[in-house]
């Protein structure tokens, strides 16, 4: 049967009842890591402007900042490829009333072999092609006087990557919930599975996500500190999605 | 009472949001005069109390928490329009 959003936000509450100081803790450390690793890519790329681009050529200078900046955030995203799987695996013991321990952030690094490492990468690497567009014509604007075609472009080319963005999340946005709970899988076979759960339930998954539009609203009203929990209660959520997703396939 | 299923009996995590969120909205209430503390504590008391909503409806502490925390947002508010009008007006 399907739950209603009301059914399953009140499990979501109930199953985060006492472990709230771990969720918070996971969901601070992994900001702090990912802030720390950005930090660092930043750091790295001011000092390395000297002494990679000595000449003072502005051009290959911007370029070179382009660059690093590309490459900088290939590898947070392939950081957080990793992180992500033991984050979801942190819920999913929370939602099936199993332990929920601390050390379940760093499952994504270990285990299946390394497993995740690839699909990381693979992920990377299609987030960066999808991007590439983007970076040439970024280039192509620091160059040319022209602007308004790589501007209309640029625009163009965010509204439909958003678009087909929303589309590929409600599609296959369980895809990584799904290999966390079956680590034998593998990509297209989660790919394929979230597919098939999300047949019919794309429009309930959308409105699932706007009815926490208040909750954000709140969350700004305190400057961001509400996140805190709110992120927790939005996890638990989903996975009770998912869980929901799984029971109506087996019916 | 006899338990008639074989579940083991398992402890009900006892809800401190509720508490929380009444302590919050006093101390928003409390620290609305000092520009952001009433916005952010109440904000957060607001938070907490939905959060502790478990079963069909509001904990005494919770309902007490949402009331204050909504009070401490608007007397944060107020403080806010009050402090900008007496800046503006030195």
């Amino acid at each position: 049967m399907k739950e209603s959003r009301r059914s399953l936000k009140l499990k979501a509450r109930r199953a985060l009842l006492g472990k709230y100081p771990a969720a918070v803790g996971i969901y601070i450390v992994t900001g702090m890591m990912g802030m720390f690793l950005m930090t660092f890519i930043c750091a790295g790329i001011i000092l390395s402007m000297g002494i990679l681009f000595p000449a003072q050529n502005e051009e290959m200078e911007l370029f070179g900042i382009l660059g690093l900046f590309f490459l900088g955030m290939m590898i947070l995203t392939w950081f957080m490829c990793l992180v992500i799987p033991g984050y979801l695996r942190f819920y999913l013991n929370i939602c099936q009333g199993g332990q929920a321990r601390f050390t379940d952030m760093f499952w994504g690094f270990g285990s299946c072999g390394g497993k995740f490492w690839g699909i990381g990468l693979m992920l990377t690497l299609f987030f960066a092609l999808l991007m590439t567009p983007e970076a040439v014509l970024l280039c192509v604007l620091a160059v040319t006087e022209e602007v308004l075609f790589p501007t209309v472009f640029l625009m163009g080319y965010n509204v439909c990557l958003t678009i087909a963005g929303i589309y590929g999340a409600l599609t296959y946005g369980q895809f990584y919930l799904i290999l966390a709970d079956n680590p034998e899988m593998t990509l297209y076979q989660a790919l394929a599975e979230s597919r098939k759960l999300m047949r019919g339930n794309r429009w309930r998954h959308f409105v699932l996500g706007l009815s926490f539009l208040g909750w954000l609203l709140i969350a700004y009203i305190t400057f961001g500190w509400a996140m805190l929990w709110l992120v927790p209660y939005m996890m638990s959520t989903n996975v009770y999605f998912y869980l929901n997703l799984k029971e109506l396939c087996r019916e | 009472m006899y338990q008639e299923t074989n579940m083991p009996w398992q402890a009900e995590p006892k809800n401190y949001m509720a508490l929380a969120s009444m302590i919050l909205g006093i101390l928003s209430m409390v620290t609305a005069c000092c520009f952001f503390p009433g916005l952010i504590l109440g904000g957060l008391a607001v938070f907490f109390a939905a959060l502790s909503r478990v079963d069909a409806g509001l904990s005494g502490q919770g309902r007490t928490g949402l009331i204050t925390g909504i009070i401490g947002i608007l007397l944060g508010l107020v403080s806010i329009v009050l402090w900008a009008f007496i800046g503006g007006g030195l």
